[in-house]
């Protein structure tokens, strides 16, 4: 009996001991995070003898991502590709890019183009793929390992954000915006956890900060919309409500900018001006119109899937590349030239 | 039962002191663990911010060193005589290897790169060209993405000249973690942070791998500032502004994201508008110590846990130790049952305390006619006979009662168990037929009785000493009727 007691206690005495100084380290569940994918469809003429060249983009719903595909198919159509497209439906989904990329593997597919949903997350898979010698290809998005995959075209978007603002003071000026008088400038972003929004945000303040005359700032509150244009009409609303020296607003995307141009319709202010992203209807509208002062930074998403599938084939019939990184530049859309891009993106955007 | 109840208050008071010797001993570990923590954590700011200038000295001279070998190449370069932009190119190609950098070249007034195709690209896409060529010191380009590796660099130019009149740069590419290896040490590794910061546009670019970040990953203080919580003495503005105007006053304290930083600046020559800030957690140097108080600790632990089990071995030796000497003072030697002296004491405490004492039984038991046994058998078979009926009786009472011999052949039996007088008439009868079937070691049958008188409390006598003398009258009746028998005290009332 007293044996036994004693027992228990210094039992007890050294497991408390133990837990207090090692702690307990709670096992995390596994999960399956992979969701639904539009599987590989094959987009060109299939032809036996041709290289079979396999591409995994993020989502295939919007108008960006369809002109990816127009490169792609295009330069497909014209080297003589078989093409086959597959994709997830949500963009970070980079667990279901996985299968995809192994269902390329599987498939005895001679070329890659991806455009990687995480960029530490895709490295290792992508690099043991590179590695058994199979040509990899990157558009929109670059990896952080770059002996991961043999080039990458992609935006640039520091120097996308740099033409923004260099725009951005253009039209101030051109609205007779007095380099004395005081201004503002709100900026509008998605998420702080997309880089791509932060780098266009950074490209921005940093030519701001080296060309914009001392009284014309970029406010320190930067709004979060989350994709959500009804937000960001919001914020937009918000934001004049509370600064009232706003002379120019800023979206970094496509939301953001969609959401500026509803929030300064509704509050009538076509005294502010507005630089976005994108080219939506809405945002095409603004830029169009004589009554507002509102310029659209455009990608060349187009250029990305031509070229990317154009390297994909030089690769393939044994030719070196010597660049890693392509930066398929920004071009600015504004009154002056908006008529001539419509024209262009219903005619051959090429 | 009082003794059973006796040892287990001693126990109980033993485990009470150890559990007050451990409570006392984790106590006192609490306080000093609590005190040098909090000694650790006054001092430990303090020290950091020490050891984070020293920290910024060394990344500050190491960064100088760069920028000087570049300039002592394009100073080599300047004072030849004779000078050609393909010559002089390759002869630096030579020097690639084992150095730290990525690339070397130079750049003519033209605008032409000497180094690969990719460069001449970045080069103008950067407008690094009019800017180095422009610039009569160092000229360090902002972070950028190169076509070439894919990786973040930043360029170095220092300018040549031929005959006194600018022929261009020299420049030496690099990879931002170049940089983030600057502030490497030891001990500190994996914790000091490198930034390149713009404090007029808030941009700050990662020289490391930071989090999910590769280097070279940009981002804006406005992103973050509501999350940066400073310390009293420190503000971000203030911080920032102090960055602008190059003052002395370079360090900062704040905590994001549950994690407090210190972190300081140092301005960069040739890269205009851009500060190298040096950023470590202050828990890290508390850190290291808390190891150490851990490491104490866990020590004072394990001594605490070795003290408890010496003074439960030294309490059970001498436990044990005292219980011997008890049974030695308190036992019959021959049959191991407890002596006049022990049963004597025993009785005394148990009837001090009468309250707790229910309906007893108290009995004389003398062996019948024992002094034949050993005048014929021997006193060894008179020793056996003495055992054996030691051990019936033991048997028979061992839950019920306490055996006592008091004399040669005089046994004493105190039952405390309420035991009907019919329960214990059979008792004894069985007892009789055991003693009656006593042989000796060789086998030869020695039959023996017994006498025995009983009293019981407190019907018979309300104390010990009237309770024994009845019992031994009860006793003297069977021993003058024949023997071989018991006899209740009771009995003999009604028959007087």
């Amino acid at each position: 009996m007293k044996k036994r007691s004693l027992k228990c206690f210094f039992t007890v005495l050294m497991v408390s001991l133990l837990c207090l100084c090692l702690g307990c380290q709670p096992k995390e569940p596994e999960t399956d995070n992979t969701q639904d994918y539009f599987e590989y469809e094959a987009v060109t003429e299939i032809q036996e003898g041709r290289p079979d060249v396999y591409v995994i983009l993020k989502v295939l719903t919007s108008q960006y991502w369809q002109d990816i595909v127009a490169g792609i198919t295009d330069a497909g159509n014209e080297l003589g590709c078989n093409i086959y497209i597959g994709s997830t439906t949500v963009e970070s989904d980079w667990q279901t890019q996985q299968l995809l990329l192994e269902e390329a593997k599987n498939a005895g597919a001679d070329a890659i183009i991806l455009a990687p949903g995480n960029s530490s997350m895709l490295s290792d898979t992508v690099k043991a793929l590179h590695d058994t010698g199979t040509p990899i290809i990157l558009v929109d998005t670059i990896l952080n390992d770059t002996s991961s995959f043999d080039t990458c075209y992609m935006t640039d978007n520091i120097q996308a954000g740099e033409l923004a603002a260099e725009e951005m003071l253009r039209l101030l000026k051109e609205n007779g915006i007095s380099e004395q008088e005081p201004a503002s400038i709100a900026i509008q972003i998605t998420s702080s956890s997309s880089q791509t929004v932060i780098d266009r945000l950074a490209g921005f303040n940093q030519y701001w900060s080296a060309n914009a005359p001392e009284n014309w700032i970029v406010l320190d509150e930067v709004r979060q919309n989350n994709g959500d244009i009804e937000l960001a009409g919001q914020n937009c609303i918000e934001l004049l409500e509370t600064y009232p020296d706003i002379k120019g607003v800023f979206g970094c995307n496509n939301s953001s900018t969609v959401g500026f141009v509803k929030g300064l319709m509704q509050a009538k202010r076509n005294d502010v001006i507005l630089v976005g992203f994108d080219y939506a209807d809405e945002t095409a509208q603004l830029v169009a119109s004589d009554e507002w002062a509102a310029s659209a930074v455009v990608q060349s998403q187009y250029d990305m899937g031509y070229q990317g599938l154009t390297d994909a084939f030089y690769l393939l019939n044994g030719n070196p590349i010597d660049y890693k990184f392509v930066d398929t530049g920004t071009r600015v859309i504004n009154q002056e030239n908006h008529v001539e891009y419509e024209r262009s993106l219903t005619g051959d955007p090429k | 039962m009082t003794v059973l109840h006796q040892k287990t208050k001693q126990n109980m008071g033993y485990m009470r002191l150890m559990i007050k010797y451990v409570i006392f001993c984790v106590i006192v570990l609490l306080i000093v663990t609590i005190i040098l923590s909090r000694y650790i954590s006054v001092n430990n700011t303090a020290q950091i911010n020490n050891v984070l200038s020293l920290m910024s000295e060394k990344v500050n001279t190491s960064f100088e060193m760069m920028t000087d070998y570049i300039i002592e190449a394009a100073d080599l370069m300047s004072a030849r005589n004779e000078f050609s932009y393909e010559d002089s190119y390759d002869e630096l190609q030579q020097t690639l290897q084992n150095m730290p950098y990525f690339s070397i070249g130079i750049l003519d007034m033209e605008g032409n790169v000497y180094g690969s195709a990719g460069e001449q690209t970045d080069m103008e896409k950067q407008d690094l060209i009019d800017a180095a060529n422009h610039t009569d010191t160092i000229y360090i380009s902002e972070p950028y993405r190169s076509s070439v590796t894919g990786d973040n660099m930043i360029t170095i130019f220092a300018p040549i000249y031929q005959n006194d009149v600018r022929a261009g740069s020299i420049f030496v590419t690099y990879y931002l973690e170049t940089i983030q290896n600057l502030a490497y040490t030891n001990i500190l590794s994996d914790e000091t942070a490198v930034f390149l910061m713009n404090p007029y546009s808030g941009n700050f670019v990662n020289c490391s791998q930071d989090g999910g970040n590769p280097p070279g990953t940009w981002s804006n203080i406005r992103l973050i500032k509501n999350e940066i919580v400073c310390y009293r003495g420190y503000d971000y503005d203030t911080w920032i502004s102090n960055m602008k105007s190059n003052k002395t006053d370079n360090i900062i304290n704040f905590r994001q994201n549950d994690t407090a930083y210190t972190q300081a600046y140092i301005h960069i020559t040739g890269m205009e508008n851009w500060c190298l800030v040096i950023r470590m957690p202050i828990t890290e140097l508390s850190n290291t110590m808390q190891q150490y108080i851990i490491s104490v600790a866990i020590g004072a632990a394990l001594l605490i846990l070795a003290t408890m089990f010496l003074a439960a071995t030294l309490y059970r030796r001498e436990h044990d130790k005292s219980e011997n000497l008890q049974m030695l003072s308190n036992a019959d030697p021959l049959t191991k049952v407890m002596n006049r002296r022990g049963f004597t004491n025993t009785m005394k405490k148990m009837f001090s305390d009468k309250a707790s004492l229910g309906k007893c039984v108290y009995m004389f038991l003398d062996i019948d006619l024992f002094k034949h046994i050993n005048d014929q058998y021997g006193h060894e078979t008179g020793d056996y006979v003495l055992c054996t009926v030691s051990e019936i009786l033991t048997d028979t009472f061992q839950e019920t009662g306490i055996v006592a011999r008091v004399g040669g052949d005089e046994f004493n039996i105190f039952i405390y168990q309420p035991l009907s007088k019919e329960d214990l008439n059979e008792l004894l009868n069985t007892l009789q037929i055991k003693c009656n079937a006593i042989t000796l070691p060789d086998q030869v049958p020695l039959p023996v009785s017994f006498s025995a008188g009983l009293s019981v409390f407190p019907k018979d006598a309300k104390n010990l000493k009237d309770l024994m003398n009845c019992a031994d009258q009860a006793l003297y009746y069977v021993k003058n009727n024949g023997r071989k028998n018991h006899f209740w005290y009771e009995d003999l009332q009604k028959q007087t």
